[in-house]
């Protein structure tokens, strides 16, 4: 199969060591680890932040020599911060993650995440967990081929955690793309197709959740073990 | 279509500027039709060039500046540029011994620039509202303290009371060479500028994200903070520090663009050039025995405008 995409030596410096990977399209991929491990360092890196080192390519297409319009079609990032700095509307924000005006994307979007009673009201006052959902919309609303959304599901109720999960996954089957996705909640693991597991500033274990979760690695790294009243402290 | 009808307002506006008082010009006209051209284009013309010019540019540079710091309390004033750019010039002209406007205009930018550098380095850019609010304020103070301490020690006796119009902002008695010393710098810096507005709506959403688009924020960060600086340094070193006006424009603009801080650049612009032209024409329609410089009408309306946003922020914050 051909993959999506490919980094090369991707990294930031003295957070994430030159690490290569492949994604596959459909993929949705879970990136797992413990605080400070490197999760976001990794998604950075691959959303080629201005300290992101190595290269990448989507479809192909050397990411760092395109420009924005071309960027957007390829990938589309959303950060692990909730903050608004400016009080644009919610449809505005929405609209950010576009290229081009696209009225009936805006209203499928407000439609699919539910923010028809909020699309007129500045962002900047919404709750935290209504942010997250606005600006999931804008990083899924250009139907780029790569999503890299650092974690997306924290600050949410548990309706909107498994809703999102559901949207994230018929946006890349419909758009026949990928998404890789940094969660913290290990329950949650089971419904991605690939499991990431990154520490000390590099990926220790890759593979199905059962897999990663099953490791050496997870075990050292989580420092926690299943038992039998779900995870517990590893002794 | 709304652009164009506030251009055309800012024309008229211009235009009235420029012909008023029409009493004294049509009375120049009677003796002698040279006397009412010079009159126009040597007295008048540098004059409303100037007003419009400056107070677009303050305009521009506040929204340039208010979208990168994320911050809708920066601006050239508040961010010490101006106070940099009168040191600039003030060290130019009374230390250096420069008379030459283009060589004054450069001494402006660089002290503006110097400026800007230093609250950089104090506050960082995506710094919280106080910090930016502290961090220009020192910047300001010790601009302002060397200034004063330049003009203080200067070799001319005369330096205070000859710097007093000029730095405390005023459009008269200026040249059409000097108009173009400030402007065309200006216009070229808020040209450039006013093509990074869509980079800087994107930059609401946060650097990694519009690193993610393929930008490069902090190269960008670096450009808007040199050309605000060339553009108000510019106009400062000509016409002195007008306080506010950057400050407010943005603010009022941002009303028109639904908050998009890089969209509301050419309305800021455009607001800026009208409370300029504005507060140089009420100011001349008053007669007065003394000349008040403009910079001091455009604080003393700034003050309590500015005072109504910081309130509302506050009520903002509270719900």
């Amino acid at each position: 199969m051909t993959s999506l995409a490919k980094a090369r030596g991707v990294g930031i410096a003295a957070r994430l060591a030159a690490t290569d990977l492949a994604i596959e399209p459909g993929q949705m991929v879970a990136v797992i680890g413990p605080n400070g491990g490197g999760k976001t360092s990794l998604l950075r890196a691959l959303a080629r932040t201005e300290d992101a080192l190595g290269a990448m390519t989507i479809d192909g297409q050397d990411v760092d020599a395109t420009n924005e319009p071309q960027r957007r079609r390829l990938l589309a990032f959303l950060p692990a911060t909730r903050e608004a700095t400016w009080p644009v509307t919610v449809a505005d924000y929405l609209n950010f993650g576009l290229d081009l005006p696209d009225p009936a994307r805006i209203d499928e979007l407000i439609d699919l995440l539910e923010l028809a009673p909020l699309f007129a009201r500045p962002i900047d006052l919404l709750s935290t967990g209504e942010r997250a959902r606005a600006m999931l919309g804008r990083a899924i609303a250009g139907k780029a081929r790569l999503l890299l959304l650092d974690e997306p599901l924290s600050n949410l109720d548990p309706y909107w955690v498994i809703q999102t999960m559901e949207i994230v996954r018929r946006e890349i089957a419909t758009n026949h793309s990928a998404a890789l996705v940094s969660v913290h909640d290990l329950g949650m693991v089971a419904r991605f197709d690939r499991v990431l597991l990154v520490s000390d500033g590099a990926i220790i274990a890759d593979g199905t959740s059962a897999a990663v979760l099953a490791s050496e690695q997870f075990g050292s790294a989580f420092r926690v073990e299943r038992g039998d009243g779900g995870w517990a402290i590893r002794k | 279509m709304r652009i164009f009808v506030a251009l055309l307002v800012l024309l008229v506006v211009a235009a009235l500027h420029l012909l008023s008082p029409f009493g004294s010009l049509a009375a120049a006209q009677t003796i002698d039709s040279a006397l009412a051209s010079t009159l126009l284009v040597e007295l008048r013309l540098p004059r409303t060039l100037l007003a419009l010019g400056y107070g677009a540019t303050l305009g521009i540079t506040g929204a340039a500046l208010q979208a990168l710091f994320a911050n809708p309390l920066a601006s050239p004033d508040i961010t010490g540029s101006s106070s940099g750019a009168a040191l600039g010039a003030v060290f130019a002209s009374y230390w250096l011994g420069l008379t030459n406007p283009v060589l004054l205009a450069t001494a402006g930018a660089l002290g503006a620039g110097l400026a800007l550098l230093l609250l950089l380095a104090l506050a960082g850019r995506r710094t919280d509202k106080v910090a930016l609010l502290l961090a220009g304020l020192a910047v300001s103070l010790a601009a302002g303290a060397a200034t004063s301490l330049l003009l203080a020690l200067a070799p001319s006796p005369f330096a205070f009371y000859d710097s007093f119009e000029w730095l405390m902002g005023s459009f008269t008695d200026r040249s059409l060479t000097q108009a173009a010393a400030a402007l065309i710098p200006a216009v070229i810096a808020c040209a450039v500028l006013l093509r990074r507005a869509g980079a800087l709506d994107l930059m609401a959403m946060g650097d990694d994200v519009l690193a993610s688009l393929g930008h490069r924020p902090r190269r960008l960060g670096i450009e808007i903070i040199c050309l605000s600086a060339i553009a108000v340094g510019a106009c400062v070193s000509v016409c002195g520090a007008i306080g506010f006006v950057g400050l407010i424009a943005p603010v009022l603009a941002r009303r028109l663009t639904r908050g998009h801080p890089g969209r509301a650049l050419v309305p800021a612009g455009v607001i800026g050039g009208l409370l300029v032209l504005l507060a140089d024409l009420a100011l001349r329609s008053i007669p007065l025995d003394q000349a008040i410089p403009v910079g001091v009408v455009t604080t003393l309306i700034g003050t309590p405008i500015f005072i109504f946003v910081l309130l509302s922020m506050r009520k903002r914050m509270a719900s």
